[in-house]
């Protein structure tokens, strides 16, 4: 019977075309767009030389070292200047600061940019005055020698960070639980108030649990080689890092996958609403956790996490995206097992509330 | 008016997707409301940081005041920096070592390139190194701190080329370019929901015995969708006014309000095109997500516009929601009607396209 049973659920699945293009191909699409909108997001905020003009006037200051210090920035790749006799580039928006003089500088906004040429001109004259002030009370120092630079600062930054990244992951998670209408399908074959095929499959011969079991299996493997599918995308079309350890991806996507069937059978059997309206339940639902998971503002998730991390714990799109961001940017492995604890409560508790909603029931009339 | 009492009664039953949708939508329009600053003259950026100081000597403690008022520290855990750090939420992680005394070397963690961090990194610099240059010249570590802090007070006078409010409408603009994701998403899930109701096979054949002509129909259908339309698009204008207060009724605001009108009446024609090429009630949830999302990602309405490559703003190009948040973008530095007459033109003849087309394509009905 469970073979039997396992193996229509698995042609029923596969034969309902609309299931398998939601499933599969909506994901994938949105994974396109993904990396169509954010391809450069990687490259976003790198720092490139910034354009600069500078004053014609600049010589008549009579800071014999300005110019120096200003070369200097531009053969260290920090400035890129251009002479200019007013502030036309300026206001062209060519450049980002127009140096009238080492204490006097136009911009057009506030911005980055414009605080780092604020922020360089400031430390020019900062060691102006240092100068000054060292020359006046030991006047027989040597200033060229204390203004060799030296090394302040360690850089002990980690890994390249490509925050496509995690809107990959938030996405391979949104898939997991879309699973739920795989969930939802099998329920309605078997939940005998649900449906009128149902009923007739509750008046079969044989052992409910038994065909329960089987449905609830197919569907769980649907779901898992729809995301294996939908994996390999993001891997080898859309360049999508998930670390080099594959098992602990794989156990993630078996997991995750069974929790989207959960999360399916528990919406189908916690209430009487029509179909449609669970559908459509489970998308915004789905959507929802996506979102909070940061799907449209990768931020969200940290913003959850600093101010409410328990909507985290219990968001399963938000564990996936953690469980994948983990593997990919920590050694470690405890963070990845902190998430699969929880993902794996969520799923027992989806089960053991689709099992308490579907148990010992009889029904008067139907 | 049966159809047009029973419109309102359908998409009352469909309150949830609407709720859900418009509580996403209220946190964001919360995060943006917090960018509601007041426009003023010129101000440094303040880079977020994390900061650990493991020294606490007296050059480790002025050098985290110097960073307090030069960056935004953010006081999280520790375990949470690296994440932080990784999500773009701080710029660098900053840690002065037990060791800095000796060493007079502070370790910097941030993202490769990294503009913000790179500020941050020049501060650093500016601070210690400043140090390290009184204290090899003779002077004692106090005198040293006292000196540098002093030089910091000599600083370069930064004026802007042109007064500019943009810092000022900046939260704004996000909410209204934000926007167009409820919209979307509830007004074409509601119109292509009820329109599939009204297609189906046994409401048409019930339709179509009634004593109705099929003009007055359309006409109570249509009525529904516009006055549906109206009261979200009320709404979230409403909202609009209370999260910005300091802006409301302002001639950016109110320019923002009527480009996000026109964007609405395109929804609403994008609807009923999108009623009649799927009339499947399930593939309806999908169809919306797929549309609102694409559009959105595409247009710059989520991510910014100069993180889009070339490819992907020819593809928005397609979508009426390019037009509209190029108009948010253009309002936000020339708050001019002319400057969003031409993308308005462009919505609204997309609109007219769309129900044109529409005209000529008769929906398959759909079993209920």
């Amino acid at each position: 019977m469970f073979k039997h049973t396992f193996s229509y659920i698995i042609k029923i699945l596969l034969r309902s075309r609309q299931l398998v293009f939601w499933s599969l191909v909506f994901p994938v699409i949105i994974g396109l767009l993904f990396k169509l909108a954010l391809g450069n997001i990687s490259n976003a905020g790198k720092f490139e030389p910034i354009p600069v003009s500078l004053s014609s006037e600049i010589e008549k200051e009579g800071d014999f070292y300005f110019p120096i210090f200003l070369d200097n920035m531009e053969d260290e790749g920090v400035f890129k200047i251009t002479e200019a006799a007013d502030d036309a580039l300026l206001k062209d928006k060519k450049v980002v600061a127009h140096i009238i003089s080492p204490d006097k500088v136009e911009v057009n906004s506030p911005s980055i940019e414009s605080s780092i040429v604020e922020s360089l001109l400031n430390q020019y004259l900062g060691y102006r005055e240092a100068a000054i002030r060292v020359m006046r009370d030991f006047p027989n120092t040597d200033i060229s020698k204390l203004l060799e630079r030296q090394s302040l600062i360690e850089d002990v930054s980690g890994r390249e960070m490509n925050m496509f990244n995690t809107y990959a992951y938030t996405l391979v998670g949104m898939q997991s639980l879309y699973g739920y209408a795989w969930g939802l399908t099998i329920i309605y074959l078997y939940q005998a108030n649900l449906s009128v095929k149902a009923r007739r499959n509750a008046i079969a011969p044989t052992k409910k649990s038994v065909v329960i079991f089987a449905a609830t299996l197919a569907a769980w493997l649907m779901n898992m080689a729809v995301m294996a599918v939908n994996l390999l995308v993001m891997r080898f079309i859309l360049n999508v890092g998930f670390g080099d350890r594959l098992i602990p991806v794989l156990g993630l996507v078996a997991l995750s996958a069974l929790t989207g069937v959960a999360f399916g059978i528990f919406l189908g059997v916690s209430n009487r609403r029509p179909i449609e309206t669970k559908i459509g339940l489970g998308i915004v639902l789905t959507m929802t956790m996506s979102f909070l998971a940061g799907m449209m503002f990768a931020q969200m998730k940290i913003l959850i996490q600093r101010n409410a991390p328990i909507i985290n714990q219990l968001n399963p799109v938000a564990l996936v995206t953690d469980a994948l961001y983990s593997l990919y940017f920590y050694p470690g492995l405890e963070r990845y097992w902190l998430n699969m604890t929880f993902l794996g409560a969520i799923t027992i508790a989806l089960l053991a509330g689709s099992t308490f909603f579907m148990e010992r029931k009889n029904y008067v009339n139907l | 008016m049966s159809i047009f009492k029973y419109y309102f009664r359908i998409a009352w039953q469909r309150r949830t997707a609407l709720i859900i949708y418009a509580v996403v939508f209220l946190v964001m329009a919360t995060l943006f409301s917090m960018n509601d600053t007041p426009a003023g003259d010129y101000s440094s950026v303040r880079v977020p940081i994390y900061l650990v100081d493991e020294s606490e000597t007296k050059t480790s403690k002025a050098l985290v005041d110097f960073l307090s008022k030069e960056a935004e520290l953010k006081s999280i855990n520790a375990w949470q920096a690296e994440d932080e750090l990784f999500y773009g939420t701080v710029d660098a992680i900053i840690t002065i070592p037990k060791d800095f005394a000796s060493t007079r070397k502070v370790l910097y963690q941030s993202a490769p390139k990294s503009s913000n961090g790179f500020l941050v990194h020049n501060k650093i610099e500016q601070f210690v190194g400043k140090i390290n240059f009184y204290q090899s010249a003779g002077y004692t570590e106090e005198e040293s701190i006292a000196n540098t802090l002093e030089d910091l007070g000599v600083t370069v006078e930064v004026s802007l080329a042109k007064k500019s409010d943009i810092a000022k409408y900046r939260g704004l603009v996000a909410y209204f370019n934000f926007l167009n994701y409820p919209l979307l998403s509830q007004i074409l899930l509601i119109v292509s929901t009820i329109m599939a109701i009204f297609n189906r096979e046994t409401i048409l054949n019930r339709h179509s015995i009634a004593p109705v002509t099929d003009a007055f129909k359309t006409m109570q259908l249509f009525t529904g969708h516009i006055l549906l339309s109206l009261v979200l698009w009320l709404a979230y204008s409403a909202l609009a006014g209370v999260y910005f207060k300091a802006t409301f009724l302002s001639k950016t605001h109110l320019l923002l309000s009527l480009n996000s009108f026109v964007l609405m009446a395109c929804i609403v024609a994008m609807a009923i095109a999108l009623t009649k090429l799927v009339t499947n009630e399930n593939a309806i949830g999908s169809a919306v997500n797929v549309i609102a999302l694409a559009s959105s990602f595409l247009s710059g309405a989520f991510v910014p516009r100069f993180l889009l490559g070339n490819t992907a703003l020819a593809l928005g190009r397609i979508f009426p929601s390019f037009y509209y948040v190029e108009n948010n973008e253009r309002l936000l530095t020339d708050p001019d009607i002319y400057a969003i007459l031409p993308n308005l033109g462009i919505m609204i003849g997309i609109s007219a396209i769309l129900l044109i087309l529409s005209m000529f394509v008769k929906p398959k009905a759909g079993k209920a």
